[in-house]
């Protein structure tokens, strides 16, 4: 019954930071692994006058981006001395990639901010933790 | 981390399961658990429910109270500290949130369904209400 795996999709915003140091206490308690998954949207910026390069150009420089970010977060796991790896995932639909993820890597909880990277409302529930929360088959945890 | 916990029960599998989620958190965590049920009273297509009738209410609240007596003893026996509490009111949602504020808690703890509602794909009612409204945390079991 206890969290083996625990899954934190994290964009860089606050809340999410919030959910991995969750997640920190947590594994150290029930010495669970931590996974962190990082989806980019897949920029397609269309029209036939523009390059093809540009669009993978864009997607190296946002891995770039991410890789950076992640290794903040490897520090504060190294320092609690828990076990993390990290993944980045391109897709179109957030939602989906992320349960898909859980259901494939055998995830025990899900643990996420209340709101990400949308500035429109902190009152209600952003759009990816509602759709998280209903789509996925294990337990979510969200932080507020 | 979490020292205050709430759980919502309404006697199905999946407040169940919350719960001993909860006591897998609390035990390590050395919190505290409240269990929390709501009684919404008779419901008449007149008026709705209704607060009028007193044994009823009273009825349904000794029966609750037999359900949460089995899950008082499983946490005797790995020493959390336990509360419950029954409430009534028409508003189930609400009445859990107010709840949840004026104990400063730092989780909520339910399941996914509850007794009512026909669709087990996505959330029910009660669940999605208190995870979007509520100001703390909200773990939500499946």
């Amino acid at each position: 019954m206890t969290f083996k795996n625990i899954l934190v999709p994290y964009d860089g915003s606050t809340y999410s930071l919030l959910a991995f140091n969750k997640a920190v206490a947590l594994s150290k308690q029930h010495n669970s692994h931590i996974r962190v998954l990082s989806c980019l949207d897949i920029r397609n910026l269309g029209g036939w006058y523009i390059d093809k390069r540009i669009n993978k150009d864009i997607m190296k420089k946002a891995k770039k981006i991410t890789e950076e970010l992640f290794l903040k977060l490897d520090n504060i796991a190294k320092k609690n001395a828990v076990s993390v790896d990290f993944k980045i995932i391109e897709s179109n639909n957030t939602v989906k990639a992320i349960t898909s993820f859980a259901k494939s890597k055998n995830i025990d909880l899900v643990i996420m901010g209340s709101s990400g990277r949308g500035k429109f409302d902190k009152i209600l529930l952003g759009s990816v933790s509602n759709g998280v929360m209903q789509k996925a088959k294990c337990p979510v945890l969200i932080i507020k | 981390m979490f020292k205050n916990i709430l759980v919502s029960y309404d006697g199905t599998n999946f407040s169940n399961r919350a719960f001993r989620k909860a006591l897998d958190i609390a035990e390590k965590d050395e919190s505290k658990i409240t269990i929390f049920t709501v009684i919404e009273g008779e419901y008449s297509a007149i008026t709705g429910f209704s607060k009028i009738n007193i044994q009823t209410i009273r009825k349904q609240q000794s029966a609750a109270k037999k359900y949460i007596y089995k899950l008082e003893k499983d946490a005797k026996n790995l020493n959390v500290p336990i509360s419950v509490k029954i409430k009534q009111g028409t508003s189930i949602i609400k009445e859990i949130i107010s709840m949840a504020n004026s104990d400063k808690t730092d989780l909520i703890v339910m399941g996914s369904h509850g007794r009512t509602g026909l669709n087990k794909l996505i959330l029910g009612s009660v669940a999605n209400g208190v995870a979007q409204q509520s100001k703390c945390s909200v773990m939500v079991i499946k």
